[in-house]
């Protein structure tokens, strides 16, 4: 049994349970899910780019009060 | 041990708010409806690690039905049958309604017995995987024998949300 990670961490900090069932390899929605990751991965990236911005402004914010 | 009745998780709006977990309810994401028996006791205010499905100490890790109607059943599997047609009412509107089309098994030729309700939840990506949303009381037991098993959602919705 593992460890559910639940907070701000990195992937390699973050652990998957394993006493779920296994994913049968022909689940019916194998494909689906696939999809529906990379379309969450995309929304994360679109949500870092803002927070990436947003940083850099704030830096720049920062060194112009200096 | 029983359940009785259909509630949104704190954890999961609360997680949100927080963004603890990277979660959507989108058309783009996949959210599963996984069939339990009377034996699963739900708790509204449960830690997200316990309202995952199979999450380890919680009500869902156990209770699971599954279609036995077949020698290769197919209909409802364990982890569920995906939402289709998901709609999330406009930012605008309040309540902020989640639904979907009713949800039906793969085949005709499946083979239900004691399900009491469902776990509604994140299959997509998230900490902890497989995030309950919510679940959904079938108000008794529903059962069906080498046919068609169809959750027919509530004309409100299968949650909303009232601020």
């Amino acid at each position: 049994m593992s460890e559910e990670v639940v907070g701000q961490g990195s992937a390699e900090d973050a652990t998957v349970a394993t006493d779920r069932p296994p994913e049968p390899a022909d689940h019916p929605d194998a494909e689906l899910r696939v999809a529906a990751v990379e379309a969450r991965i995309r929304k994360l990236q679109g949500h870092l780019a803002v927070a990436e911005a947003a940083l850099a402004q704030a830096r720049a914010d920062a060194e112009g009060a200096e | 041990m029983a359940w009785s009745n259909s509630k949104i998780y704190t954890a999961y709006i609360h997680d949100v708010l927080a963004n603890t977990t990277a979660t959507d309810i989108d058309t783009d994401a996949l959210i599963e409806a996984a069939l339990f028996d009377n034996s699963v006791t739900p708790l509204q205010t449960d830690t997200a690690a316990h309202n995952a499905y199979a999450g380890a100490g919680g009500p869902w890790a156990s209770g699971g039905v599954v279609d036995t109607g077949t020698s290769a059943p197919a209909g409802w599997p364990a982890l569920g049958r995906p939402l289709q047609s998901i709609t999330l009412s406009a930012a605008t509107v309040n309540p902020i309604t989640f639904d979907a089309a009713d949800t039906v098994s793969a085949n005709a030729t499946t083979t239900l017995a004691s399900t009491y309700g469902c776990l509604i939840y994140d299959h997509t990506a998230g900490s902890p995987t497989d995030n309950g949303i919510c679940y959904n009381y079938f108000g008794g037991a529903n059962a069906v024998t080498l046919g068609t098993f169809t959750i027919v959602w509530n004309a409100s919705g299968i949650f909303a949300i009232t601020l």
